[in-house]
């Protein structure tokens, strides 16, 4: 009889419910590289940033020097294209103008009741591998532990945008975590003159999500702040979700600036 | 069949360092047809060591990718054993 379907031999059939020595050997090494890299603290964590540093710095380079030869090349798409941008940056410059002046009147009226007055340092980096490289929502800068660079230290987006904050720190290399890895909670401030004390949840791609009694007015467009001294903006609010079956509304509100677009960041220095 | 084997294998440990983490998957899945490509999974290693951080929405464990990818090379193990296309090659 002619059939469309694999016959198995009684053997075959066989080995398909034993676990191949393959599995158990590519199991153990990848417990042994895993193993390694725990006991040496992140050593090959470290080889692979070592490794990837002037890759990284090649294909930035690389990237640049294409989009230069284009330059003069632009069409239409793409003139409506930084049209749209360049409408998104007014849009942004105007709101920081405004939050930068509220900002810095609490902070100088904050520093001086503290007595820790004193500019927070920071030092420039380059985006080296941007946040789509994995769904860990990190990105690597060009500056680490030779530059001064420890962990935790803020990260700021653009003037007082704060994004995240370094994860690992490898000599010349650093990790940042956003703000808006899914699931991170970040303590804010929503609003500007009466702000209300919440924890945002992020969901990812310099989003986030925040639930809040629906007696709270919150519109679109208002602030969310860190709460920490000199600690910058979070975001901005897009959307509010109210239902009226459920007592919370669901404050939506994504970072200002494009998190994929980054090129350069600004890392805080303690 | 080797030489696209090393193609491919070169073109996903090169997309680790170069290309979002969806090419990446697409080379792991190139690599699984060509080959056992049990690669895969020491590129995973390579992803969640240069950009895994603890998160909580993927149970605080940064080894997300080592774990998609052994999942998807014992799976595609047991697919081909019953595929036509795989017999007398696996």
């Amino acid at each position: 009889m002619k059939t469309s379907f694999l016959r198995q031999s009684k053997e075959s059939r066989a080995r398909v419910g034993r676990i191949p020595r393959a599995f158990a050997v590519i199991g153990l090494l990848v417990l042994i590289i895993l193993g390694v890299n725990y006991a040496t603290f992140g050593g090959l964590s470290r080889v692979l940033h070592t490794i990837g540093n002037p890759l990284w710095k090649a294909q930035a380079r690389a990237g640049g020097a294409v989009d230069g030869v284009f330059a003069g090349f632009k069409d239409k798409q793409s003139l409506r294209e930084e049209n749209k941008r360049l409408k998104e940056e007014i849009v942004r410059l105007t709101f920081s103008s405004i939050s930068a002046e509220v900002l810095r009147h609490e902070n100088e009226d904050l520093r001086r009741l503290l007595q820790r007055e004193g500019e927070v340092e920071r030092i420039a980096a380059a985006v080296l591998a941007r946040p789509s490289r994995s769904l860990y929502d990190t990105f690597v800068v060009d500056v680490g532990r030779k530059n001064g660079v420890v962990m935790n230290a803020r990260v700021f987006g653009a003037g007082d945008i704060v994004i995240g904050t370094v994860a690992e720190v490898y000599p010349s290399t650093s990790l940042v975590s956003l703000y808006s890895t899914p699931g991170r909670t970040t303590e804010i401030f929503v609003g500007d003159d009466s702000a209300i004390s919440a924890e945002a949840v992020g969901r990812g791609g310099g989003d986030f999500e925040v639930k809040l009694p629906r007696g709270v007015e919150v519109t679109a467009g208002t602030p969310v702040f860190s709460p920490l001294l000199q600690g910058g903006i979070l975001g901005v609010v897009e959307d509010v979700v109210a239902l009226p079956s459920n007592s919370f509304q669901t404050i939506l509100f994504s970072s200002p600036v494009n998190i994929q677009s980054l090129r350069t960041v600004a890392v805080e220095l303690q | 069949m080797t030489l696209l084997r090393i193609v491919l294998a070169s073109l996903f440990f090169s997309s680790v360092f170069f290309s979002p983490w969806v090419i990446t998957v697409l080379f792991a899945c190139m690599l699984l047809i060509v080959s056992s490509g049990y690669e895969i999974i020491f590129g995973g290693l390579m992803l969640d060591l240069l950009y895994g951080v603890a998160v909580p929405a993927y149970a605080g464990v940064p080894l997300l990718f080592t774990v998609f990818f052994c999942i998807l090379f014992v799976a595609s193990f047991y697919i081909k054993k019953h595929l036509m296309f795989y017999h007398n090659r696996v």
